[in-house]
């Protein structure tokens, strides 16, 4: 017997034991093993090792079968179950080709340790889900509401569309981008060249992308697998059936293209939109060596001379159409696969990161994973080995720009998002970048120096705290994390740090001393602790920076998150007596707490009062 | 103890003994193994043997079947001393000889040639299992009697495997039932090897063979033979761990008086008392009695019969279940399927 995964020939043996007498047990009427010979020749593409079968009296008075069968991991898995002389392909839902009912979803869970109940439970599911197809009611709903399933059960394209398209109506022109290993398409020209260079970088010289027409066809309803277009002809039909707007945009794209046309079908399934794919195959045939069309489709006509309806005759003609399986690649389908209501949202904010060190860089990674549409990355230096521990970038990186390194490597990974890199210090972002920070929806400075900080906080009090900015840094060894967001409201950053950037409110003290540790090179310290202890705070300052995005908080707060105390003690380390008091109570750690940035008159305040009042 | 005196006879029949078909290509194995040696040693102009005798459990017939095919069956090939001289006129020696025969049997035929072993010539066939050939030379001594010297890793040493073969042949013959002693032998090997992992740690069929014909419990119901056996060996070994050799005086086929495969061997025998405890109840059932012969065995032949013997028996409520009886089942055993997960994502 074939790889027995997971339970064991034994363990095989014994399930089908306890399934067998369970069957005897629990069915009302007798039933037959079936022959290794009779699950081969039925189930061909499978890998069945046992079957059962049961008859059935069904309400309209016929006489059916239901198969059980079980595969050589089982218990492992569950057992499949089959209607016997189905009716076929896609003429009844969850039935496929060869009989198998589909029954449970995907993240469906069986209990292996009782296989003979899971049986007799899918016995029952079968015999509900024959008679409610007998019915009838189902079978078009069905249908509609997964038609993504019934169009992959049905394709017969050997590739799949990629499709950056905003997955929506109306009925429109898109533009299809093509190569040997790729199909790929978009709203228009521009958007395609964005993406495709973002993920694959320019073209050499002055070469461009080249792109051709293609269509959406938005269906007020998804197709049922009999109107499935099988031909050119079937496609235009669809189209005239669906709308005028559907109808002519097919004949516009009939004179305008040059090759086959790849038409995206879209409706609105029950998870969401959705999109299938078809393409024409009337004859405008491609040579794979040279790229050139062999037999244009405008045979017997000057070129784009040919008429409309002549071009409408040959592209939607009896030639097959092949139908494409698509893969959404748009951002509302990355970020929360249609259903994150923020996606959207986020897509349309801008934001700044200074400084891209252990900090900056993983909160800037998990805010381009979140789908922020507009990044920019500020930092003067390059990546150094001792980086590597607690930073995004690796060994490709070494001795270049992080800003810039960090910038190329989510552009290339996220291409629907626009992320750009700038090298150059916070100061000289302040002199020479004002619309960058002006422009953002939230700066979020991780730094660690205060002479960059501070500098970020007179700029943005002095522009008025039009836009949030947020602050944030880690104490020693990781103990602890904090968050500022400086909104228009509350204390400036200044307000809460001393003048040699010490804050006024500390998590953790270490009462020894030493919380660096020297390196042995001229004034160079660090604190040990790696990127799992810095997680924690990351994570703080990325959420903070989340929740700045996404609602509108005018008033300045401090979020902070204190490490397990066991392990601030281990380094050495107490904790501070505000932040005792903080807590309020005995204080295990691990937690956030969250308390007011006050205003207090600070120095920056006033230079910001003054220079205000004399500009 | 409940009886289950048929099952276990059906289970050796079915599970333990050798089938005919794998005891026929065995044996034609050997036979075209024989010739090939035969004709290769005239080939080369080597001395022609003067006879093979089978040894080991293929003589004894206490051979297991085995599902892998891993059949591992001894045919020793006997030469006359004066034969067996090389170059010079030198006598052979006795890796001399067991390359001798190794040539001559490597025809090119094999996927995996044969090899030079430290007492014998293994030849592998395709189907997993081998054929070792151990090399004997024979000579009369100054008396007239015959000597058997084995080519082994330490020259040529006094041995005769056929001496082992008449020593079962005469405990069978001895015994009140000579073919149940056979195969209360193959039903304690099989329990030895029921359990991949106590391969190697526990005692050797040859070692089990000797205990099984010196604490015997032959018994006109085959279970309880069985188990009384099982219970005598146990005991047995509770009390001396050391099991002689049966022809080689002064030999032992354990090693020192705490020997680890015999306490193996004990260890697990209880067990499997222990797992047969059940059988001595008064309210056993003839599902718990197989249940329990199924743990021994490690199998589930027993609890099948009994499932065969429910099917037969069994009465239906109707010739054809309706749709709507089908399903009445699933809200009964819905605890058993959770559509939405389990709640973990990752
Ligand atoms: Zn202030």
């Amino acid at each position: 017997m074939p790889n027995p995964a997971g339970f064991g020939e034994l363990g095989f043996k014994k399930a089908v034991l306890q399934l067998e007498a369970r069957l005897r047990e629990a069915l009302p009427a007798p039933f037959r093993r079936l022959s290794s010979h009779e699950i081969g020749a039925t189930y061909r593409q499978r890998r069945f090792e046992r079957g059962w079968r049961i008859d059935m009296l069904c309400s309209d008075g016929e006489a059916r079968q239901i198969d059980l069968l079980v595969s050589p991991a089982f218990p492992l898995g569950y057992p499949r179950t089959a209607l016997v002389d189905g009716p076929g392909q896609l003429v009844w839902p969850h039935v496929e080709h060869d009989g198998i009912l589909c029954l449970l979803p995907i993240m469906a869970e069986v209990d292996a340790d009782d296989p003979g109940s899971v049986a007799i439970h899918l016995i029952g599911r079968s015999a509900r889900l024959i008679e409610d197809l007998l019915k009838g009611e189902i079978i078009e709903r069905d249908f509609r509401e997964e038609f993504l399933t019934y169009w992959f059960y049905a394709r017969d394209a050997k590739f799949k569309i990629t499709s950056i398209v905003d997955p929506g109506g109306p009925s429109r022109e898109l533009r299809a981008w093509r190569d040997k290993d790729m199909v790929i398409v978009g709203e228009s020209q521009e958007q395609l060249e964005s993406w495709l260079s973002r993920r694959f970088g320019n073209p050499r010289g002055n070469k461009r992308f080249h792109t051709e027409p293609a269509g959406l066809l938005w269906l007020s309803s998804p197709p049922l697998p009999a109107d499935y277009p099988h031909n050119g002809a079937d496609l235009l039909a669809l189209a005239k059936k669906e709308s005028d707007e559907a109808y002519s945009l097919l004949i516009d794209l009939a004179s305008k293209a040059q090759k086959d046309i790849i038409v995206l079908m879209g409706a609105e399934g029950r998870g969401g939109s959705g999109l299938i794919a078809t393409m024409t195959t009337s004859g405008r045939k491609v040579s794979s060596r040279d790229g050139k069309i062999q037999e244009p489709l405008s045979k017997g006509f000057a070129p784009n001379r040919m008429p409309k309806e002549v071009a409408t005759l040959r592209t939607y003609s009896a030639a097959p159409v092949v139908k494409a399986e698509v893969s959404r690649a748009d951002p509302r389908w990355i970020h929360g696969r249609g259903k994150d209501a923020r996606s959207m949202r986020l897509l349309q904010k801008t934001v700044t990161f200074v400084g891209c060190g252990s900090v900056g860089s993983s909160v800037a990674a998990k805010l381009v994973r979140a789908g922020v549409g507009n990044c920019h990355f500020v930092d003067p230096e390059d990546l150094d080995w001792p980086n590597l521990g607690r930073h995004e970038l690796g060994a490709d990186s070494i001795g270049k720009n992080k800003a810039l390194e960090l910038a190329a490597k989510f552009q290339r990974a996220f291409p629907h998002l626009a992320i750009e890199g700038h090298e150059v210090s916070a100061q000289a972002l302040i002199d020479g970048y004002r619309e960058l920070l002006e422009s953002s929806d939230l700066v979020i400075s991780a730094t660690g120096s205060w002479s960059a900080e501070g500098a970020l906080n007179r700029w943005h009090l002095v522009n008025g705290r039009k836009k949030p900015f947020l602050y944030g840094w880690t104490e020693s060894y990781g103990a602890a994390g904090h968050a500022v967001l400086i909104g228009a409201d509350g204390g400036c950053l200044r307000c809460g740090i001393g003048g040699t950037g010490v804050p006024h409110f500390l998590g953790c003290h270490w009462p020894e001393g030493s919380a660096t540790i020297e390196e042995p090179a001229c004034g160079n310290h660090f604190t040990p602790y790696g990127a799992v202890e810095l997680g924690f705070v990351n994570d703080l300052i990325s959420e903070t920076a989340l929740r700045a995005l996404l609602e509108e908080s005018t008033l300045s707060h401090h979020r902070i998150w204190l490490a397990p105390i066991q392990r601030i003690k281990d380094s050495g380390g107490a904790i501070t007596e505000a932040m005792t008091q903080l807590a309020e109570r005995e204080n295990p750690g691990g937690q956030i707490w969250e308390r007011e940035w006050c205003q207090s008159d600070c120095p920056s305040c006033s230079f910001a009062r003054e220079y205000r009042s004399v500009a | 103890m409940y009886d289950c005196d048929k099952d276990v006879c059906a289970y050796h029949k079915d599970e333990v003994t050798l089938p005919k078909t794998d005891q026929d290509s065995m044996r034609s194995r050997r036979d075209a193994n024989r010739k090939r040696l035969r004709d290769g040693l005239s080939k080369a102009n080597d001395p022609a043997p003067s006879e093979f005798v089978k040894q080991g459990s293929y003589a004894m017939k206490t051979m297991l079947r085995d599902a892998a095919n891993d059949y591992d069956i001894d045919d020793g090939v006997y030469f006359w001393k004066e034969d067996l001289v090389g170059d010079r006129g030198a006598e052979k020696t006795s890796i001399q000889a067991r390359w001798m025969v190794r040539d001559a049997i490597d025809d090119g035929s094999f996927k995996t040639a044969p090899e030079v072993r430290s007492n014998c010539v293994r030849v592998f066939y395709e189907k997993g299992y081998h054929v070792d050939v151990p090399v004997y030379r024979k000579s009369e001594d100054d008396d007239g009697n015959m000597v058997h010297e084995l080519a082994s890793s330490s020259g040529w040493k006094r041995s005769d495997a056929r001496d082992v073969t008449h020593w079962f042949d005469d405990e069978r013959s001895n015994s009140t039932n000579g073919t149940q002693l056979r195969r209360l032998v193959r039903l304690i090997k099989k329990y030895a090897k029921s359990r991949s992992s106590w391969k190697g740690g526990i005692l050797s069929g040859f070692g089990i063979t000797v205990l099984v014909t010196e604490c015997q419990r032959i018994d006109s119901r085959e279970d309880q033979a069985l188990y009384d056996t099982m219970k005598a060996i146990r005991d047995r070994l509770n009390w001396n761990l050391v099991v002689k050799h049966p022809v080689t005086p002064n030999d032992t086929i354990t090693s020192g008086d705490n020997d680890a495969k015999a306490r193996m061997l004990r260890d697990k025998l209880t067990q499997a008392l222990d797992w047969l405890a059940p059988l001595f109840e008064w309210d056993c059932t003839r599902e718990k009695a197989l249940g329990c012969w199924d743990k021994v065995f490690n199998t589930t032949y027993f609890s099948e019969r009994g499932e065969e013997e429910a099917r037969a028996a069994a009465s239906y409520a109707a010739p054809i279940a309706t749709s709507a009886a089908l399903i009445g089942l699933e809200s009964r055993t819905s605890a058993s399927v959770l559509t939405s997960g389990g709640g973990r994502h990752a």
